[in-house]
């Protein structure tokens, strides 16, 4: 029969083809994930009628006579270009911007299929799973190391249903502060009382060097060594002149002057100093201490009888302005008077940190200048919380840190590195929490003592209670990251991506899923963004690549190719229905 | 007689027969199931003229017409079309559904099957659909659950897919719990629902107090679990035992006995580590998830068929079982099977005994996948067909003018009279 016939058949099978490829194509224009294919015409072998000679002697040479038998679809192409990036509404929604797959398995990991439609949630179980149940494939946080091991091999993702983080022991508190070195503080404290025994009515008190305090209004006394506060004191007849002298390199005073250091050495020299006038032998003929207020205070409750005190002369006018409110009579067994307050530089910090079971204790860091670039600190806890180191009378109090400072305010060092507490409620015991004051030797990176106010500026530790898991997004490396409700958030899990040598060599399963083929090479399976491999982004859905005016301007031209393949055999056939006619 | 009569007549034949293949062919374009058939014609034998010397450079002999050598079967598959029930069901890749009646059995590609009145598959002029029923039904009652039913062998079953079934409840045997009983010395109350053998929901409570001593490290509770019927308070037993919680707030050990469920025994899981109940400070104190095996009884929601053509039956208590498998048989050889209409087809010497797929560990496979909510359509190509049919017409005229041309020269002969 006429070769013509069938090559006008081949055109209307191929069309069809290429028919059913496109219709296929529109059919998907909303299909998340898909990828359009193309009808690839190829022509069919040809009828050599007459082979190709070569040129002989005069005679040139003529090409062969072919006739062609049609046209067959020889392949069909899946064009893997990016589809559009549409947001939606649900986080766990991810779409892949660049080469690659998601890997899902049907079976617990046995085989692989591979997707770009990224519609994933959790099922009942808490599996990440895509529309046909298919378990995504990936990398779990490695329970006792804490991180997500993307060298391992993959497996199903699971989120466990109720997941809850335990608690975090806080091992280290990094302060960053300024202690103020100036002359004028705003934060200051009084200094420790004195009862008139000269004992402490604190138990963690010391006594501070006079020369460092400071006066009620925050200004530095600045004390200078040999300056001397003149008291005239009046029994009767002609005053008796006292002279207290500051001996603060403690090389001892000139006489007759009395000397002092600290505060309690004043407080001494004042008791002694006004009742040796008094009674000629120096015995308690008055009391002197120094109450809750840091203001000393003169009882004359044992003096047999009145006399005045009046402060003349003081080489240092804030420390003079201080005492020049005992200037004044006082009445044998009568009440007592007050000098103004002598405070010490002074600031707190104070950070919760938490034992292994979650459980929160307050640490309050109380520093207090005691000379020139050094400061003392002390740690203090809420019951029944102990420090290992504090005094039994009270154990929640670590006393005794140091801190000192370069001349430029920079940190020269700190003592204690660390304490231990006992929160003694079946946490871990002790619990040791390093302090980060900075770089020592000169490191301005922590707490540091320049002439500004004091101020914490940043302090921080490493601790957190236990939480339970409130919500999960995913980020560009499609890591799961699940937040809690301490605050908390750690990479659960992460999806993994597989790369084929020849995309166009999957074959399509139905449901957006592909598998691998003989052509598709293997996968190479790795994170997202990395050799090759797009990004994730989450919230977001890749749509169909499939462009609608490109498959309906397709649609045109298969009709008409259709329709002219058709015109072939309509034609054989009248030339046939001829050629029956030639014989009548 | 002239020869060229008897080769016209012989060529005009096997063309009418061609004709007739070609348009049971179009008229089955809409047919489900149907497999096209084509015809292959050959050359009958031939007379020889001369001697038959064998010296000769020709072979001098003359055919005597053509003849219908074969009509094979179209093997393609047909487009799948998408149908509303769950029963219509199509085969993607190679394979047969068995249908029997009278103890004759059919192999199709048509799936449009229905239920007749005792709920039995079957094909739409009845015929029973073939496979194996699993041994999970007995008295309207789903006995065991099972993934998948494997099929006994080729002689296959008739398939009943009762309309009314139940699935009789299943019994908890196990509690488990998670959550964070905290440090405080509070009592927690951790509770679960349970299933009993007399298909009633119970609940099972779990108390949680702090012992004394406390260790130094961790905390220890004690634990008391009542399971209590929630409709009468009946209570059907009391159990006593203690766990041990880390430094942590991990779990480091527990014991309690097996609480009984009104005569069924209920193990009590806690999880361990921090993958279960822990104990640690916090807002999360007192959250807890308890979950439990066991289901009340549920009504048949519908019969499903899966890729490996398992019929799967659903419940409204949310369980699933097979329950049958549709058979899916193969042949050596598909073209040899007798044809006994264009979408049936039956065994015959040529064709080889139906086979059934095993995997290697000796499991029935399809081999192919089963599809349900699909229609296999015809696989008749129009343009295929109706081009066809314009040849043949051409060759039943170009034959036909041989016979005329034949009976012209006996006339001129006739004619020849003096």
């Amino acid at each position: 029969m006429l070769k013509s016939l069938f090559s006008g058949v081949t055109g209307l099978q191929s069309h069809q083809i290429a028919m059913d490829v496109e219709s296929n194509n529109i059919a998907n224009v909303n299909t998340i994930g898909y990828k359009y294919s193309r009808a690839n015409f190829a022509d069919l072998l040809a009828q050599t009628n007459k082979i190709a000679t070569a040129p002989q002697g005069d005679l040139g040479g003529k090409n062969a006579l072919q006739v062609g038998l049609g046209t067959t679809i020889n392949s069909v192409t899946r064009i893997h270009s990016q589809g559009s990036i549409q947001n939606t509404d649900k986080n766990t929604d991810v779409a892949i911007q660049g080469d690659g797959f998601f890997i899902v398995s049907p079976d617990g990991g046995n085989t692989y299929k591979y997707s770009r439609s990224g519609d994933f949630k959790f099922d009942a179980n808490g599996n990440f799973v895509d529309n046909n149940g298919f378990i995504v494939q990936g990398w779990l946080r490695d329970e006792d190391t804490g991180v997500v091991d993307s060298t391992a091999p993959i497996q199903d993702i699971r989120i466990p249903p109720g997941l809850t983080t335990p608690a975090n022991a806080s091992t280290g508190i990094d302060i960053k502060a300024n202690l103020n070195s100036g002359i004028l503080v705003e934060q200051f404290v009084p200094t420790f009382s004195i009862d008139t025994a000269g004992a402490f009515t604190n138990v963690n008190a010391f006594d501070e060097d006079l020369g460092f305090m400071f006066n009620g209004g925050g200004e530095a006394f600045s004390l200078v060594d040999g300056q001397t506060l003149t008291i005239d004191v009046t029994v009767g007849g002609a005053p008796t002149t006292l002279v207290f002298e500051y001996d603060g390199n403690i090389d001892g005073v000139t006489a007759p002057n009395i000397g002092f250091r600290t505060v309690n050495e004043l407080r001494t020299a004042l008791a002694s100093g006004i009742s040796g006038v008094l009674t000629g032998a120096g015995a308690g003929a008055v009391d002197v201490a120094v109450n809750e207020q840091g203001k000393y205070t003169i009882d004359p409750a044992l003096a047999t009888s009145d006399f005045s005190l009046n402060v003349v002369d003081g080489d240092n006018e804030k420390f003079t302005e201080v005492f020049a409110t005992l200037t004044g009579g006082f009445n044998a067994g009568g009440s007592e008077r007050q000098t103004l307050s002598v405070n010490a530089a002074a600031h707190s910090s104070s950070i919760d940190i938490f034992d292994s079971l979650g459980s929160k204790h307050t640490a309050k860091i109380d520093f207090r200048k005691v000379s020139t670039g050094n400061w003392d600190f002390s740690i203090t806890v809420e019951h029944p919380a102990t420090l290992t180191g504090a005094s039994t009378a009270t154990p929640n109090i670590l006393t005794g840190g140091t801190i000192s400072f370069d001349a430029n305010g920079g940190l020269l060092g700190f003592s204690p590195p660390s304490f231990d507490i006992d929160a003694h409620n079946g946490s871990a015991a002790p619990q040791t929490v390093a302090l980060n004051f900075g770089t020592p030797n000169g490191g301005f990176d922590g707490v540091t003592s320049f002439d500004n106010p004091s101020a914490t500026s940043g302090i921080s530790q490493d601790g957190y209670p236990g939480g339970d898991l409130v919500g999960i997004r995913i980020d560009q490396s499609g890591t799961l990251i699940g937040s809690f409700s301490n605050g908390r958030s750690f990479g659960l899990a992460q999806i993994s991506m597989a790369k084929f040598a020849n995309n166009e060599g999957l074959v399509t399963e139905g449901g957006n899923v592909y598998t691998q083929s003989a052509n598709s090479g293997d996968p190479i399976i790795g994170t997202a963004s990395t050799a090759g491999r797009g990004f994730i982004q989450s919230s977001a859905l890749e749509a169909s690549n499939v462009d609608l005016s490109k498959a309906l301007t397709q649609l045109i031209i298969i009709q008409r190719g259709y329709q002219a393949n058709g015109k072939t055999i309509t034609t054989s056939d009248t030339l046939l229905e001829t050629l029956i006619g030639l014989k009548r | 007689m002239n020869q060229a009569f008897y080769t016209g007549i012989v060529g005009v034949q096997t063309h009418q027969y061609g004709i007739d293949v070609l348009s049971d062919n179009i008229a089955n374009i809409n047919t489900t199931g149907y497999k096209a058939s084509q015809v292959e014609f050959s050359s009958l034998f031939e007379t020889l003229l001369g001697s038959g010397s064998g010296d000769g450079p020709t072979f001098d002999s003359i055919g005597v017409g053509s003849r219908v050598q074969a009509t094979t079967m179209s093997e393609q598959n047909g487009t799948m079309i998408q149908s509303d029930k769950t029963s219509s069901l199509a085969i993607q890749g190679e394979g047969w559904f068995g249908i029997s009646r009278g103890g004759e059995t059919y192999y199709t590609r048509s799936g449009n099957f229905l239920f007749d009145a005792d709920r039995n598959l079957v094909t739409n002029d009845g015929y029973y659909v073939l496979g194996s029923m699993g041994d999970n039904i007995s008295n309207g009652e789903l006995t065991k659950v099972y993934d998948s039913i494997p099929l006994q062998g080729v002689e296959g079953q008739v398939l009943l897919l009762p309309g009314e079934l139940t699935f009789p409840g299943e019994v908890s045997t196990y509690a488990s719990f998670r959550g964070n009983l905290g440090i405080d010395p509070v009592e927690q109350l951790v509770s679960a629902e349970v299933i009993d053998p007399d298909n009633a929901r119970n609940r099972l409570a779990l108390y949680f107090t702090q012992s004394t001593p406390q260790p130094t490290v961790g905390t220890a509770w004690d634990i008391t679990a009542t399971l209590t019927d929630t409709t009468n308070g009946t209570i059907y037993d009391t159990q006593t035992g203690n766990a041990l919680f880390g430094s942590n707030g991990e779990l480091l050990s527990y014991t309690i006995p097996p609480i009984d469920n009104n005569g069924a025994p209920v193990t009590i899981d806690l999880g361990e580590g921090y993958s279960g109940l822990i104990a640690i400070d916090g807002d999360t104190a007192g959250n807890f998830i308890s979950s439990s095996d066991g289901a009340l009884a549920g009504n048949l929601l519908g019969y499903d068929v899966n890729q490996s053509g398992d019929v799967i039956v659903a419940f409204d208590n949310g369980r699933q079982s097979a329950i049958a498998k549709i058979a899916l048989y193969h042949f050596q050889n598909d073209q040899g099977l007798d044809r006994v209409s264009g979408t049936r087809f039956r065994e015959s010497p040529n064709s080889g005994a139906p086979i059934i797929y095993f995997d290697e560990e000796g499991n029935n496979i399809t081999g192919s996948r089963i599809l349900s909510n699909m229609l296999e359509s015809s696989n008749v190509h129009l343009e295929n067909a109706l081009t066809e049919l314009i040849v043949m017409q051409r060759a039943y005229d170009a034959n036909a003018k041989s016979i005329t041309t034949g009976d012209e020269l006996i006339q001129k002969a006739l004619q020849m009279d003096a």
